[in-house]
């Protein structure tokens, strides 16, 4: 891809979704286990050996209404699933 | 940026290294530190210019020697990087005030393989990756919190921020037509300017 020069409104936009954390989970890998978190959190939902069994909890949340949404990163730490 | 902000950073710039390459200019930037990286604007710029201009104004390099070796079957080893951590071992040993106390990390893929392609950097602070960026960015925040003597996040905040900005990255680009493809391939002075806004906002909120 060619050098696109980005506008200045898109790099604001990108920034300002530091400012607001979301209703949000992360099931993130850490350290050959995975976490659930809430976007913003301290604390973890919960740890757990496999991706399977995290994405499990985050979509009970996810359907309980708990919240929003759920991303699923994979190893490389990009989103790899939406779970709504 | 002042010389003792600057982070020469010496690797790959492929798509195969990219999964290393975004966590490691993103905690760079989450040290409050500047990465220099040798993207070339020009053809008619010569590459190693720029690197020497980089190694020069840079107190800090960071080194990725994983790559010297061939990929595949009818690959051939690719001797870039360890060309440059030579220019930059030299800066160092024959250069005079602040840069006589460069500091430079050295990656490698996997423990003590540069002993067996290039060890007399034996005695440098070398550090393996083995391909996972979780472990990059461990390593990478001990070395800087023990040169720099100064307190960092630990390196589970910085990697669960980091997953979280390349969320936040992939929605708003894709939000302003940017495909699949082009959030893959976005130029990495694209990513650092990106990722140090996001930093910015990130710290004020939270710090």
């Amino acid at each position: 891809m060619a050098e696109k020069k980005l506008s200045r409104s898109l790099i604001s936009s990108v920034a300002e979704t530091a400012r607001n954390p979301k209703n949000r989970l992360h099931v993130i890998s850490r350290n050959g286990r995975w976490v659930v978190k809430k976007e913003g959190a301290k604390r973890v939902v919960g740890i757990y050996p496999t991706q399977s069994q995290a994405i499990e909890i985050a979509t009970a949340r996810v359907k309980a209404g708990k919240t929003d949404d759920a991303i699923v990163h994979d190893l490389m730490g990009r989103p790899a699933q939406k779970i709504v | 940026m002042p010389f003792e902000s600057n982070v020469f950073i010496n690797c790959p710039f492929d798509k195969f290294y990219i999964p290393l390459l975004q966590p490691m200019l993103f905690s760079v930037l989450y040290f409050r530190l500047n990465p220099l990286i040798s993207e070339t604007k020009s053809s008619g710029q010569v590459r190693v210019d720029q690197i020497k201009k980089h190694i020069f104004n840079a107190q800090y390099s960071i080194h990725d020697i994983s790559r010297s070796e061939a990929l595949g079957k009818n690959d051939l080893p690719r001797f870039n990087m360890p060309f440059e951590m030579g220019l930059d071992f030299g800066c160092q040993a024959f250069g005079k005030g602040k840069r006589a106390y460069k500091k430079c990390l050295v990656f490698e893929k996997k423990k003590y393989h540069y002993l067996k392609v290039i060890s007399d950097i034996g005695g440098q602070d070398i550090e393996n990756h083995n391909d996972n960026p979780e472990e990059l960015v461990r390593k990478l925040r001990n070395w800087f919190a023990a040169v720099l003597n100064n307190h960092q996040p630990s390196p589970t905040l910085i990697w669960e921020d980091y997953n979280k900005f390349l969320t936040d990255l992939s929605e708003r680009l894709k939000a302003d037509s940017f495909s699949e493809n082009d959030i893959e391939s976005l130029p990495v002075s694209n990513f650092i300017l990106l990722a140090r806004e996001w930093l910015q906002l990130r710290k004020k909120v939270y710090r």
